[in-house]
């Protein structure tokens, strides 16, 4: 994985964790043209799609995610386009085919584990959890 | 039997005799004898002669004379409503005497595509002792084959249903959307097949539909029917929640089918978009409706003549006043019907994106805007309907015609419970089509007309039942509703769509609603997931046992439990939904703007200040998501997980 898209993924992680809080540079002109709760939302996705152990929980697609479902409309893929489009190290790495985010072919699978791994080992899982069930017997 | 010769075989001639008495009677067959003879006798000595049709049939010629040929003596059979048609079908006859029992055991179906993506479906009767078939027939559409095996009193496999299900599906993915492929399809496809489809494929395949001609007869050779297939999607589409959302996303889907479906099944498709909005709309949206002025453009010009122009994106509308009141507030623009109730002229926009117009030439007033798929109300025949106020756009769209009002006549006719119109609509339908089989070069667009006709039925069934449920249901016990038509379907909670928790949120309680409209955003996301998964999930982040947990929130997406019941499973949608919003409103993060939003929720007529004063930041969130969820339980009638307000902040104390 290169230098420049571990530091694109350490910004998605930073302003998904601190929200506004974060200086952004990377993402400054994705976040002008989406506001900072599409940028949100858009970043949740990918950093989630990309997490090993929530592909494995969620049982994703690990080669393509779905811009268009029952949770996705077609702004979404339209706002995911405006997210590739103004954040040029983002869409070394993906590219929309029909209704599907896919990896470029110039990003290979060794730097696919590698993001995937990064993101694993760096960013944080904040749980905030409802605990009424009864303790099982 | 053959002749057998000297040696003990069988001699050419012998042979010869017996492959004809064993092969088959590929000719003429009299149907209704047949059917009628397998209905009436289980079990029989099969004889083929006994079935072969002396029908002749007398046709014209180049030469001047006539000639006669044979034809089959079709099978009648009978509509719901009693009226009969000629089924089409094929068959042959083995020639074997031999013993035949009509069994499900002995009875094999298999479906089949022509090359034309057309359907047959085979039956094949065996003989009792020999694994052969003694009689072969084909129907070339669902609805026949369901009505002759119920008129055998034969039931249709499983194993058919799947196979036409995956001999579908994989012609759909090879159609890849391409509308002059899954015309065919659709217009063939039976009602289990569309119905199984995922909501976004029929979408996008409605879509292309509406972006190609929509005919009886698109070109000579395909023959294709796509309004039918336009109908059969729209009619059986799974969740009506979505088409309805995805229509409201693109009204101008509804207005490019109106305007290029054939004129003889306009009325279909508007009942169809009523029996989808009927399913969403509320008690409330019902009740607000502005009232539709289903009149003669003409008539109402002459009337009067400030109503000088009609344009794309308006609808006249009236309110209803008495003549006295209206008078005495010297309004001109009324008129009063024949029940002697007075009305007020005016006209809706459309809030449609493209129908922007402003109304410089019109001298009456803008009594309101409507939504595509807001309901509009009008009258017929002293009754209330309720349509989409897009098809009422669509109706003055060029000029509110005598035809444009007879064909929203005949709509609404048949949303009347009463007898006499529903009739009335069928036997036109009826006349039709037996009009069109008479056409025996227009015997398939017959077929397909009969097929539709029973879907209409269907419809109009439906109807009749969404408006009485609509009228019964109350604002708070929708979720009843749904929690008891979900069992009753058996899905489950993985197949809960954002449509449904939408649905079932919004306008309930305030938080609820907010929680509905974030999650419409996108704002929140939800999971389910396997039992296992959610426990080793939870407890690979927090290090704890999840056995007690049985939802939780992370980075703006909530997961459940796949064994959470549908009842519990909203609630906590809320409960997590609240837990998101505050971390998106950045409410969490501020102690002192925390405690203030947190004191100033009013529960059940209280306000919570007394109880929320000593928490700690961590607590306040907690109690914030639980008292939501408590007004939620409340408004649903739900039961409570804690009694009372003290009880549950006795339990965060002690736990957060």
């Amino acid at each position: 994985m290169t230098e420049s898209t571990q530091t694109l993924i350490q910004e998605m992680i930073d302003f998904f964790d601190k929200k506004d809080n974060v200086n952004l540079n990377i993402l400054k002109h994705a976040e002008k043209k989406l506001g900072t709760l599409t940028l949100f939302v858009l970043t949740r996705d990918l950093l989630e799609w990309n997490n090993p152990l929530f592909i494995e929980a969620n049982n994703f697609d690990k080669k393509k995610m779905s811009l268009l479902n029952d949770e996705r409309k077609e702004i979404y893929k339209e706002n995911m386009l405006i997210l590739l489009n103004t954040t040029p190290a983002l869409s070394d790495m993906f590219i929309i085919r029909n209704n599907y985010l896919v990896f470029s072919d110039t990003f290979d699978q060794e730097e696919i584990n590698e993001l995937r791994e990064f993101i694993q080992n760096n960013k944080q899982i904040k749980i905030q959890s409802k605990e009424t069930r009864k303790l099982r017997s | 039997m053959g002749f057998v010769s000297p040696l003990g075989e069988k001699s050419f001639f012998a042979e010869k005799q017996d492959l004809e008495e064993k092969g088959y009677y590929e000719g003429k067959i009299n149907f209704q004898a047949l059917v009628d003879y397998l209905k009436g006798n289980p079990k029989f000595q099969f004889y083929h002669e006994n079935f072969i049709s002396k029908r002749k049939k007398v046709v014209p010629n180049l030469s001047s004379f006539s000639t006669s040929v044979d034809t089959h003596i079709p099978l009648l059979a009978s509509l719901e409503n009693g009226e009969q048609y000629e089924m089409k079908m094929e068959g042959k006859l083995n020639k074997r005497i031999d013993r035949v029992v009509l069994r499900q055991s002995k009875i094999h179906f298999n479906f089949e595509f022509t090359t034309k993506k057309e359907t047959e479906y085979n039956i094949g009767i065996k003989y009792e002792f020999f694994d052969e078939n003694a009689i072969e027939l084909k129907v070339y559409t669902y609805e026949d084959l369901e009505f002759l095996t119920k008129y055998l009193e034969v039931k249709i496999p499983e194993y058919l249903r799947n196979e036409v299900t995956s001999k579908f599906n994989v012609a759909f993915k090879a159609a890849k959307s391409d509308c002059n492929v899954i015309d065919n399809l659709y217009e063939f496809a039976p009602d289990f097949v569309i119905f199984n489809r995922n909501n976004t494929d029929l979408w996008n395949d409605l879509v292309s539909l509406s972006k190609c001609q929509i005919n009886e007869e698109s070109s000579f050779f395909s023959g294709s029917n796509e309004n039918i297939a336009v109908l059969n999607i729209l009619s059986n589409f799974p969740n009506k929640l979505y088409l309805f959302f995805a229509l409201k996303r693109k009204p101008k889907l509804i207005n490019t089918l109106m305007s290029k479906i054939d004129d003889e099944y306009e009325q279909d498709l508007i009942r169809v978009l009523c029996v989808v909005c009927m399913e969403v709309w509320t008690q409330r949206s019902i009740a607000n409706a502005p009232f539709f002025l289903a009149e003669d453009k003409r008539t109402v010009v002459q009337k009067y003549p400030r109503v000088d122009s009609f344009e794309k994106g308006y609808c006249v509308i009236a309110t209803k006043s008495s003549k006295e009141e209206l008078k005495k507030e010297r309004k001109t623009n009324f008129k009063v019907n024949k029940y002697n109730e007075a009305y007020e002229i005016g006209i809706v926009e459309s809030r449609h994106d493209g129908f922007n117009f402003s109304p410089t030439s019109h001298s009456f007033d803008v009594h309101g805007y409507a939504n595509p798929l807001d309901p509009l109300r009008t009258r017929i025949k002293g009754e209330s309907f309720y349509i989409p106020a897009e098809i009422a756009f669509y109706l003055t769209e060029e000029l509110v015609s005598s035809k444009k009002l007879n064909l929203l006549s005949n709509v609404l006719d048949a949303y009347i419970s009463a007898p006499v119109a529903t009739v009335s609509m069928i036997t036109t339908v009826i006349r039709s089509t037996k009009q069109l089989l008479k056409n025996s070069i227009r015997s398939k667009i017959a077929r397909r007309f009969r097929a539709a006709l029973s879907k209409i039925k269907n419809n109009r069934r439906s109807t009749d039942e969404i408006v009485k449920k609509s009228n019964e249901r109350e604002l708070y016990n929708k979720l009843d509703d749904f929690i008891r038509d979900a069992k009753k379907s058996g899905i489950g909670l993985e197949e809960i769509t954002f449509y449904d928790i939408i649905k079932n949120l919004r306008g309930v309680t305030p938080q609820s609603t907010k929680v509905a409209e974030a999650a419409e955003k996108g704002l929140i996301g939800k999971r389910i997931i396997e039992d296992e998964i959610f426990e080793a999930l939870y407890t690979t982040y927090t290090k704890k046992p999840a056995n007690n947990v049985s939802a939780f929130a992370f980075g703006g997406i909530t997961y459940h439990r796949k064994s959470t019941p549908f009842e519990v499973f909203f609630k906590e949608f809320v409960h997590e939904g609240t837990h998101i919003l505050d971390d998106l409103t950045k409410i969490a993060k501020n102690k002192s703007v925390l405690l203030k939003e947190t004191q100033n929720i009013i529960h059940e007529g209280e306000r919570m200040k007394k109880y929320v004063s000593r928490l700690t930041s961590d607590q306040l969130i907690e109690f914030r998501a639980r008292i939501f969820e408590r007004e939620f339980e409340i408004a649903n009638n739900l039961k409570l997980d804690f009694k009372t307000v003290k009880k549950l902040v006795k339990f965060i104390k002690k736990n957060y």
